[in-house]
C-alpha cells in the first residue's frame, strides 16, 4: 500500500468503518471471554473500539484529511487550527505525529488513515470486479454478434 | 490485504532504519523508543491485538540492545517474528491485516 492520492468515496468508507468495527467487537468479546482473562488484551481492543468511534464521529461530522504528497495532514480534534498532524508511511507502517501516539497510546488519526487505506482497497476490488463483468458482456455480445453474421 | 512476509519484512525493515536514523551518541537512544515504535507498528494493523504489540516491542528492544552494544547483533534481524506471527494471524478470526 501507497499513500493514497484520492480519498475513496463515502459508501466504501463505511463499509471499511462496518467491516473492522464487527472484527474489533468481536475479538473484544473473545478477549473479555478468554480464562484466564488477559487484561493487556481486553485492554487493547477496547482502546481499538475507542478509537474507531472517535474515527467514525469525526468523520461523520466531516473531517478529512489532506494528502500532502506522501503524507495526511489531519487537523487536531483538541486544538483544531492550532495542531496539525502528520501521518507518514514507512513501508506497511503508518506513523502519526501525535502526542498521544508518541506516548504509546491509539489516537483516531492513525484509525482514520487505517479506514480510508481499506476503503480505497475495497473500492479498488469493486472496480476490477465491474471492469471484468463489462468485459465478460463485451465477450458474449461479441459471440453473438459473430455466431449470427 | 498484506502478505506475512510482507509485514514481517516490513517491520523489521522500520525498526532497523528507526535506530539507524539516530545519531551514533547513546545518549539519543531512549529506552522509551521500543514502546513507542510498537505502538506505532501495532496501530498500523488493527486486527492483531496486544499479543502482537508485545511480540514487536520485544523484538525492538532486541534491536535497541543491539544499538546499544549490550548484545552482538551486526543488523536487525527478526527471525523469530514469523513462525509467531503466523501463529497469530492464524488465530485470528480478521481480514484486518
Amino acid at each position: 500500500m501507497t499513500t493514497l492520492t484520492i480519498l475513496p468515496s463515502d459508501s466504501f468508507v463505511a463499509s471499511a468503518f462496518a467491516e473492522l468495527l464487527t472484527d474489533v467487537e468481536n475479538l473484544l468479546s473473545s478477549a473479555r471471554a478468554q480464562q484466564p482473562p488477559d487484561r493487556d488484551e481486553v485492554k487493547f481492543w477496547q482502546s481499538q473500539f475507542n478509537a474507531l468511534n472517535k474515527a467514525q464521529k469525526y468523520w461523520t461530522d466531516g473531517i478529512r484529511p489532506t494528502i500532502a504528497g506522501d503524507a495526511y495532514l489531519l487537523a487536531s480534534a483538541s486544538r483544531p487550527g492550532a495542531l496539525i498532524h502528520r501521518l507518514t508511511r514507512h513501508g506497511g507502517i503508518v506513523v502519526c505525529s501525535c502526542e498521544a501516539s508518541r506516548n504509546g497510546r491509539l489516537c483516531f488519526h492513525h484509525m482514520l488513515i487505517n479506514i480510508l487505506e481499506r476503503a480505497a482497497e475495497l473500492e479498488a476490488l469493486a472496480e476490477d470486479e465491474a471492469e471484468q463483468r463489462l468485459s465478460r458482456r463485451i465477450s458474449e455480445v461479441r459471440a453473438k454478434y459473430m455466431a449470427a453474421a | 490485504m498484506n502478505e506475512l512476509r510482507t509485514i514481517s519484512a516490513d517491520i523489521a525493515d522500520y525498526i532497523a532504519n528507526y535506530y539507524a536514523g539516530l545519531a551514533d551518541d547513546v545518549a539519543f537512544l531512549d529506552v522509551t523508543m521500543p514502546h513507542a515504535m510498537a505502538h506505532q507498528i501495532a496501530a498500523s494493523y488493527p486486527g492483531l491485538g496486544a499479543a502482537f504489540y508485545r511480540m514487536v516491542e520485544a523484538a525492538a528492544k532486541e534491536a535497541l540492545n543491539a544499538r546499544l552494544g549490550l548484545v552482538e547483533r551486526a543488523s536487525v534481524e527478526l527471525p523469530s517474528i514469523s513462525p509467531a506471527l503466523a501463529g497469530l494471524i492464524g488465530s485470528k478470526d480478521s481480514s484486518w491485516f
